[in-house]
C-alpha cells in the first residue's frame, strides 16, 4: 500500500536518546498559530542571526554603565547610529558543560540542550532559528535562509541531529535563489509556467520513495527521511508559492546582482565584500517577504581567518597575541563594523512607519566569550530591533548574577509569536524569559 | 630654449642601458666539465646606479685613482664606492640623474616590465661551484632565456624557476676565474656582447670590459652589480636606423663625447667610451 | 514495497575464517595470507548518502563524461575524519533537496538533447510525445542502474507515468525523458545507498546484505561510483555470495581505471586534502602563494599514491621516505628543482642529498597543517599523531590560556617558544605528543618551502618520536615508515573509510587481522584494499540503529 507523505511530526522526542527534530508542519504542535507572527501593523515580523567565531575581548565588550543612558564599549562603538535600536545584553551564562572549545558554546545557546551524548561537539536539538522558522517561515517562499562570509563556511543552523542547514557561502548563489528567473515581484501576477506542476507531480513521486524506504530501514534512517520529506514539502511549498500572486510591497525591488566571485585578496578572503554583498540581497529578500527567518554566519568556530591587515589567523591571534590583543581588537572592530552594516542597511528600508530593522529581532552572538580562554560566562549578546514593539531596546541589562543564556532565546521566539511554554532542556531549560528587555 | 635631449634620446639611452633583449645572436660553446656543480641565476631586477656627492658602486675600470682632472680620463674624476673604495669609473651615474631631470623616471620601470614579461632575461650560468663563500676557478657564462617567467605576490620572479634558454642564447664564451670570497663573487674583465633590440631597433651592444661582482644570501638570492665600458658612437650606429632616431644622433654623439672617461685616443685627446655600472639582484634559477 | 523482494542468497561467510581473535601482541598462528580476513561482526548499517564526488561518478558512469554535472549541491559533512562517515548519519536539507532538483534537471536536459547520450539510454523508437510503451522501456533499462536494483513493476509504472505526461505537456517525447531522468535522480532509491537487507537463510533471525547491496557496497568502495552492468549482473545472478565470488569481482574492479578514483578518494579523505581547496596563506609572506597551489599540492599527493599502488604495487610505507614524487613547474620551483615538464605534472626524483621525503615533504600536507603565516609543529605533530599513527590527542582543555609565547630574543624559534610553553605542566600532557614531531619539520615554512632559519637563529630539526630521536625530516619520514602503528594505522583508516563505521569494539579484531594480513602480505594497499572489500565484515549486514 503506498503511503503518503506524513504531515505530522516532527518537533517531538525522537527515540529514547531524547533527539528533538523541528520539521515541518507546525500547526498541531503550536496549536494553530498560523499568522499569530503577523504584527500587529500587519507587516510581517522576522528574525535574524549574525554570528562570528572566536569570541571577543570581555575587557572590550562589556559597556561600563547599565539601563538605558549608556555608552557603548570599545568593541561595540561602530555600532553608535543604531544604538537607541540595539540592546546589548551582558552577564548571561550558556547552560551546558564547557566540553569543546567554541562549540559547547553555540550548541548551548542556540538548542538550550547538551549536545549528542558521547559526542560533545554534535548539536542534538534544532537551533533557535529553526525552532522559529518552524512556526513563522510557513508564509514565505523560503522557510528560512542561511548565509555564510567566511568562504566554505557552513554554519550552524540545525534541525536537530545530523541534520544541517548549510549556509549559502556565495552572493551569488543566494541571489540567484531568491532573485533568480522564479522571483515573482510581490504585486505581480506570474506568467502562466507549465513546469511548475510537473516539478510538483515529480517531488509527490520523490515523497513516495522517500515514504516506501521509511517503510523498509532502520528508526535512524528513517529520521533522516523524514528531514529529506520536509525539505521537499518546502520545495512543493515553493513551488506553489511561485504561482500566487503576493500582494505589493512598497519597500521590495530586486537588489543589484552581486560579483560572480569573490576572490582572495593578497591571500585573504575579502570578508567587508562578501559580508556587505549577502546582506545587500538579505535585507531585500525580507523586503520582498521571500523570507522571515535568515542567519549569517560572518564566520565560524576557530575559524583562522586572515582579516585585512592582520599579522596572523584569527583564531591563531586569539591565543597566541600576548594581552590586550590589539590585533585580535582589530578584527572584532572588522566584525562589528559589518554587523552596522547590516542594521544600518535594514534601518534604511522603509515600512510601515517605521523601517525594516524595526519589524525584526536580530540576534548577534559569537561561540564563547574570551576567545583565549573560550569561557561560557559572560556571553557577548547584542540583540538588534524591537520586533514590532515586541522587544525593548536602546538599552545595556547585565544580569546581577550568571544567568542562562535560553532566557535570552525563549524572548526572541516570543516576541517572534511562538507561544512556547520553555526552551531548552536539562540545565537550559526555562520556562521564562529576559523581562528585562521584553515589552 | 630647445632641451638638450629628447624622449627619443631617452630611449637611446634606456637602449644603451637597459640591455633590453629581445633578439638573438652569437655563438654557442659547449659548457666544460667541472667538479663542482653547477649554479644558476636569473636576474630579477636592473637598474641604474646614481651618484651623490661623489659616491656611486661600480668598478674602477681602469686601475686608475683620478683625483684630479687629467688627459688620460678626459678630465673626469673618479668616485668613491659606498664602502670607501676609491677610483670607481662610473659616468653612467652622472648621466642619468640628468637625463632623469629631464624626462622623469621611468627608465627603471622599463627595466623591470622587460624582466618581468620575458623579454630580458639574462642567466648567469656558473660552472665548477664547489662553495658560494670561498671558492675559486669558477667558469661563468652569460645566458638569454625566453618565456613568460612566473612572478610572485612580491612583483619579483619567482626563484628556482625553471626557463628555456634562447636558440642561440649562450652570448660570451665562458669567463673564466671567477672567485666566491666571504660569499661574494666576482668576474672580469670580460668582453661582453650582448644583443639588445627596443621597439624597431636590434643591435649588439658591447661591454669590452665587463666585470660582475655579486654577493649570495642564505636563501641564494644575489644582489651585486655589473659594470664596463660602453662607446656611445656604437649605440649610436646600432639605432641609428630606428624611426625617428636619426635627428638625435648629435646629441647621443654629443652626450658620449660629454661624458666619456674611457677609450682616450692619443691622436685626438678624446675618449670614446662611457663607464658604467649596474646593480643587479638575481635568483636561483634552472635553464632548461 | 516491491522493491527488495528479489530473494538472493548471500551467504556470507560467519565466524571467523583465520586464527586473528586476538589483538596485534598475540602470537600468531602460522601465516594465512589468502583467504577472508577477520570476522563477520559488522557496525549497524545506515544509508550512506551519495557525496559529492560519488554523485558527479555516478551521473558520469550513467550518462556520459560529456555531462556537466552542477557542483552546488549539499555538502559532505565528515564524520570521525571521514566524508563517507559523515554520509551515513548526515541528512539531506531543504536546500539539498532544491539543489539536487535543479541538478537534475539540468543533467535531463543535457542528456536528452545530446543524440549520442540519448541513444545510450534510450533504445526504442518513440512513435508519439506520449508514447507509453517506448517511456516503459526506457524506464525499465535505465531505473534498474540509477536505483541500482531491480524495478518493481509499481515503480516502472509511476516513472514512465512522469515520462509520458511531461511529454505530453511539451509534445516532446525527449522533453519528457528529461523529466523522467530528473525524477530518478532525485530519488532517494538515487541519492541515498538504502540497506534494508534481507533475512538470512542460513542464520535463522538475522539478516544479510542484498547482492544488489553488496554491488554497490563494492562499487562505492572500490570505485567511489555506482555499480557497472557487470557487476549488477554479478549481483542478478547471484554470483556475490562466497568469499570467492567477490574475490572475482574485487580483482576485476582493481583493475579498472575506476579504481584510481576509489583510492584518490580515500586519501583525500583520510589526510583531510579536500581543504585544500579553501586554503589561506598570506601572500605577502607567501610570495608564491597563488590560489591554485592548493588543488596543484593536493594533486601531487594523490599521483604519488596512485603510482605507489597502481604503477608499482609497492610498500605503501615507501610514500614516507621516497624521493619520487610528481610536480607542476610550479612545484618544482617551490621544491628547488628543474622543472621536468613545462605544462603538466610529471614524474621526477627529488635530489637524494635533499630533507624532503615522502609525504611530510609535500606541500599539500606542510601547507594544510600549518597556519596561514607561520608553520605549526602542534598542526604537524597532530597530523602525524591521529592520522599516520591513528593514536588520538585529547581535546585542548577548554577555560585555559593556551597560546604561545611571542618571539623574544630568548627564544627566537617555534621550538623555542613551544618549549617555553611546555613548562607548564597542563599544555606539556598534549603538547608533548605533538610538538617534538613537528619539529622536525620546521626547516619547511607555513607554506612548505625551505628554510635555513627562522628570524635570524639557525633552525634545529631535530626531534623525538615517543622517546625515539631523528635528526630532521627525513629521519622522521623513516621513523615512522618502520613504525608498525603506521601500518596499522593505514587499515584502520581504510576499514573505518569502507565500512563508514565508528569502530566498534567487536570490529576491533578485524582490525587487527587486517593489520596482520596487511603486513604479511609486504604492506601491498592493493592487497589490503581487497582484503576489506572481501572481508566478512565489510559484507556482513549489521541492525540497523
Amino acid at each position: 500500500m503506498k503511503r503518503t507523505l506524513s504531515r505530522r511530526s516532527v518537533l517531538r522526542g525522537f527515540l529514547a536518546g531524547g533527539v528533538v527534530t523541528i520539521g515541518l508542519p507546525y500547526l498541531e504542535v503550536f496549536g494553530g498559530l498560523k499568522r499569530a507572527h503577523a504584527s500587529p501593523d500587519g507587516l510581517p515580523k522576522r528574525f535574524g542571526m549574525f554570528f562570528w567565531g572566536n569570541g571577543v575581548l570581555p575587557d572590550r565588550w562589556v559597556p561600563a554603565a547599565t539601563g538605558t543612558a549608556y555608552a557603548l564599549s570599545p568593541t561595540l562603538s561602530v555600532l553608535a547610529p543604531s544604538q537607541p535600536k540595539i540592546s546589548i545584553v551582558t552577564g548571561m551564562k550558556v547552560p551546558i558543560v564547557n566540553q569543546i572549545p567554541h562549540m559547547s558554546g553555540p550548541i548551548g545557546f542556540f538548542t538550550g540542550s547538551p549536545p549528542v551524548t558521547g559526542k560533545p561537539d554534535a548539536f542534538n536539538a534544532p537551533t533557535l532559528d529553526q525552532v522559529i522558522a518552524s512556526v513563522v517561515g510557513v508564509d514565505s517562499r523560503f522557510r528560512s535562509l542561511e548565509a555564510a562570509v567566511q568562504p566554505g563556511a557552513t554554519g550552524l543552523s540545525y534541525n536537530g541531529a545530523n541534520s544541517q542547514n548549510p549556509a549559502e557561502a556565495s552572493p551569488a548563489a543566494l541571489f540567484a535563489r531568491v532573485f533568480g528567473p522564479e522571483f515573482v515581484k510581490p504585486g505581480t501576477t506570474p506568467p502562466y509556467n507549465p513546469t511548475l506542476d510537473l516539478r510538483k507531480s515529480v517531488l509527490d513521486g520523490v515523497a513516495e520513495d522517500a515514504n516506501s524506504l521509511k517503510s523498509i530501514l532502520g528508526a535512524t534512517d528513517k529520521h533522516r527521511l523524514d528531514q529529506h520529506l520536509d525539505g521537499v514539502r518546502a520545495l512543493e511549498q515553493r513551488i506553489q508559492r511561485l504561482k500566487e500572486s503576493p500582494p505589493n510591497l512598497a519597500a521590495c525591488t530586486v537588489p543589484a546582482s552581486p560579483k560572480d566571485q569573490y576572490p582572495d585578496v593578497a591571500g585573504r578572503p575579502p570578508m567587508s565584500e562578501i559580508s556587505r554583498a549577502m546582506v545587500d540581497i538579505l535585507a531585500m529578500t525580507l523586503a520582498c517577504d521571500q523570507t522571515r527567518v535568515f542567519s549569517l554566519w560572518f564566520s565560524s568556530p576557530v575559524n583562522n581567518t586572515l582579516f585585512t591587515g592582520a599579522p596572523a589567523g584569527h583564531h591563531q591571534l586569539t591565543h597566541d597575541e600576548p594581552s590586550p590583543q590589539p590585533e585580535v581588537a582589530k578584527i572584532l572592530d572588522q566584525i562589528m563594523g559589518e554587523l552596522a552594516y547590516l542594521l544600518k542597511a535594514f534601518d534604511a528600508i522603509p515600512e510601515g512607519d517605521g523601517t525594516l530593522l524595526d519589524h525584526c529581532a536580530i540576534l548577534a552572538t559569537s561561540d564563547c566569550n574570551y576567545g583565549r580562554q573560550h569561557t561560557l560566562d559572560d556571553f557577548p549578546i547584542v540583540i538588534a530591533g524591537s520586533c514590532n514593539g515586541a522587544l525593548k531596546t536602546g538599552l545595556h541589562y547585565r544580569a546581577p548574577s550568571p544567568d542562562n543564556t535560553s532566557k535570552v532565546a525563549l524572548t526572541l521566539a516570543r516576541a517572534m509569536g511562538l507561544t512556547l511554554d520553555s526552551f531548552g532542556t536539562a540545565e537550559g531549560k526555562v520556562t521564562s524569559g529576559l523581562s528585562a528587555i521584553e515589552v | 630654449m630647445r632641451s638638450p635631449f629628447s624622449f627619443a634620446s631617452l630611449g637611446a639611452f634606456a637602449i644603451v642601458t637597459s640591455l633590453l633583449v629581445v633578439s638573438a645572436n652569437g655563438c654557442s660553446h659547449a659548457a666544460p666539465q667541472a667538479p663542482g656543480v653547477r649554479k644558476t641565476w636569473i636576474l630579477t631586477a636592473m637598474g641604474f646606479t646614481r651618484e651623490h656627492d661623489h659616491v656611486a658602486p661600480g668598478f674602477d675600470l681602469d686601475r686608475q685613482v683620478t683625483r684630479m682632472p687629467d688627459a688620460a680620463s678626459c678630465g673626469q674624476l673618479d668616485l668613491t664606492a659606498p664602502d670607501g673604495t676609491p677610483g670607481i669609473d662610473n659616468q653612467l651615474s652622472l648621466l642619468i640623474p640628468v637625463v632623469e631631470k629631464q624626462f622623469g623616471n621611468a627608465i627603471d620601470g622599463i627595466i623591470q616590465g622587460a624582466i618581468n614579461d620575458g623579454r630580458l632575461l639574462i642567466a648567469f650560468d656558473l660552472a665548477n661551484v664547489r662553495s658560494t663563500a670561498n671558492d675559486r676557478d669558477i667558469t661563468m657564462e652569460v645566458k638569454l632565456a625566453q618565456g613568460k617567467p612566473t612572478i610572485g605576490t612580491d612583483g619579483v620572479l619567482d626563484a628556482y624557476q625553471t626557463l628555456d634558454m634562447r636558440e642561440n642564447g649562450q652570448i660570451i664564451s665562458p669567463a673564466e676565474g671567477g672567485t666566491f670570497a666571504n660569499g661574494t663573487f666576482t668576474i672580469g674583465p670580460f668582453p661582453l656582447r650582448i644583443p639588445i633590440a627596443i621597439f624597431d631597433v636590434a643591435f649588439t651592444i658591447f661591454i669590452r670590459d665587463a666585470l660582475v661582482r655579486f654577493t649570495v644570501d642564505e636563501d641564494g638570492n644575489a644582489e651585486g652589480i655589473l659594470g664596463g665600458s660602453i662607446s656611445m658612437d656604437e649605440v649610436a650606429d646600432g639605432v641609428k636606423d630606428g624611426a625617428g632616431v636619426a635627428p638625435l644622433l648629435p646629441q647621443i654623439r654629443g652626450v658620449g663625447l660629454l661624458f666619456a672617461d674611457m677609450g682616450l685616443d692619443p691622436d685626438t685627446g678624446k675618449c670614446s667610451l662611457l663607464s658604467s655600472a649596474l646593480s643587479l639582484k638575481a635568483r636561483p634559477a634552472f635553464l632548461r | 514495497m516491491v522493491p527488495y523482494r528479489h530473494s538472493l542468497r548471500v551467504a556470507l561467510i560467519v565466524g571467523a575464517t583465520a586464527c586473528y581473535s586476538g589483538g596485534p601482541l598475540d602470537p600468531p598462528a602460522p601465516p594465512v595470507t589468502t583467504g577472508p580476513v577477520g570476522a563477520a561482526i559488522a557496525s549497524p548499517s545506515a544509508a550512506q548518502r551519495l557525496t559529492r564526488v560519488q554523485y558527479a561518478n555516478a551521473i558520469r558512469d550513467l550518462f556520459g563524461a560529456e555531462v556537466v554535472v552542477p557542483t552546488a549541491l549539499e555538502p559532505d559533512i565528515a564524520g570521525n575524519g571521514f566524508e563517507a562517515v559523515g554520509a551515513k548519519s548526515s541528512t539531506i536539507s531543504a536546500r539539498g533537496v532544491e539543489q539536487y532538483e535543479t541538478a537534475g534537471y539540468s543533467i535531463g536536459k543535457q542528456v536528452a538533447a545530446n543524440p549520442t547520450l540519448l541513444a545510450r539510454i534510450l533504445t526504442c523508437t518513440p512513435t508519439a510525445p506520449d508514447d507509453a510503451a517506448c517511456a516503459r522501456i526506457f524506464v525499465s533499462a535505465l531505473g534498474p542502474v540509477v536505483y541500482r536494483r531491480p524495478l518493481a513493476d509499481a515503480e516502472i509504472a509511476s516513472l514512465s507515468a512522469i515520462v509520458t505526461t511531461a511529454g505530453t505537456a511539451f509534445a516532446s517525447f525527449e522533453k519528457g525523458v528529461s523529466y523522467g531522468i530528473a525524477r530518478m535522480l532525485q530519488s532517494p532509491h538515487f541519492l541515498y545507498r538504502p540497506a534494508a537487507g534481507e533475512p538470512d537463510s542460513d542464520n535463522p533471525g538475522k539478516k544479510r546484505y542484498t547482492s544488489y547491496e553488496i554491488a554497490a557496497r563494492l562499487s562505492f568502495f572500490l570505485w567511489n561510483s555506482v555499480p557497472d552492468a557487470e557487476l549488477l549482473a554479478a549481483a542478478k545472478s547471484n554470483a556475490l555470495d562466497t568469499y570467492e565470488h567477490v574475490s572475482a569481482q574485487v580483482e576485476r574492479m582493481l583493475a579498472s581505471p575506476k579504481a584510481r578514483d576509489g583510492l584518490r578518494n580515500f586519501v583525500k579523505e583520510w589526510l583531510r586534502l579536500g581543504e585544500l581547496d579553501d586554503l589561506t596563506k598570506d601572500s605577502k609572506l607567501f610570495t608564491t602563494f597563488t590560489s591554485d597551489l592548493g588543488p596543484m599540492a593536493r594533486e601531487e599527493t594523490l599521483r604519488v599514491f596512485d603510482s605507489l599502488v597502481f604503477e608499482k604495487d609497492a610498500d605503501i610505507r615507501d610514500v614516507m621516505t621516497t624521493n619520487q614524487t610528481f610536480v607542476t613547474a610550479k612545484l618544482a620551483s617551490m621544491y628547488e628543482i628543474p622543472a621536468p615538464s613545462k605544462t603538466d605534472f610529471a614524474p621526477v626524483d627529488l635530489p637524494a642529498d635533499g630533507l624532503r621525503r615522502g609525504l611530510l615533504g609535500h606541500i599539500s600536507i606542510l601547507a594544510l597543517y600549518a597556519h596561514p603565516t607561520t608553520s605549526s609543529a602542534t598542526l604537524r605533530g597532530k597530523f602525524v599523531r591521529e592520522k599516520l599513527l591513528c593514536t588520538p590527542i585529547p581535546l585542548p582543555p577548554v577555560n585555559l590560556s593556551t597560546g604561545l609565547p611571542e618571539a623574544t630574543p630568548d627564544a627566537p624559534t617555534l621550538r623555542a617558544r613551544s618549549l617555553v610553553h611546555m613548562g607548564d605542566p597542563t599544555c606539556a600532557s598534549c603538547h608533548r605528543m605533538m610538538d617534538p614531531i613537528g619539529f622536525g619539520l620546521e626547516q619547511f615554512d607555513g607554506i612548505g618551502r625551505l628554510r635555513s632559519k627562522e628570524n635570524g637563529t639557525v633552525i634545529d630539526p631535530t626531534g623525538e618520536l615517543d622517546g625515539a630521536k631523528f635528526g630532521g625530516a627525513a629521519s622522521l619520514g623513516h621513523a615512522i615508515h618502520d613504525d608498525p602503528r603506521f601500518a596499522g594505522c593505514f587499515a584502520r583508516k581504510l576499514y573505518q573509510y569502507a565500512t563508514a563505521s565508528e569502530i566498534s569494539d567487536d570490529e576491533e579484531a578485524t582490525v587487527s587481522a587486517l593489520a596482520q594480513r596487511f603486513a604479511l602480505t609486504g604492506y601491498k594497499l592493493k592487497t589490503l584494499i581487497a582484503a576489506v572489500a572481501t572481508s566478512p565484515a565489510f559484507r556482513a549486514y549489521g541492525d540497523p540503529k
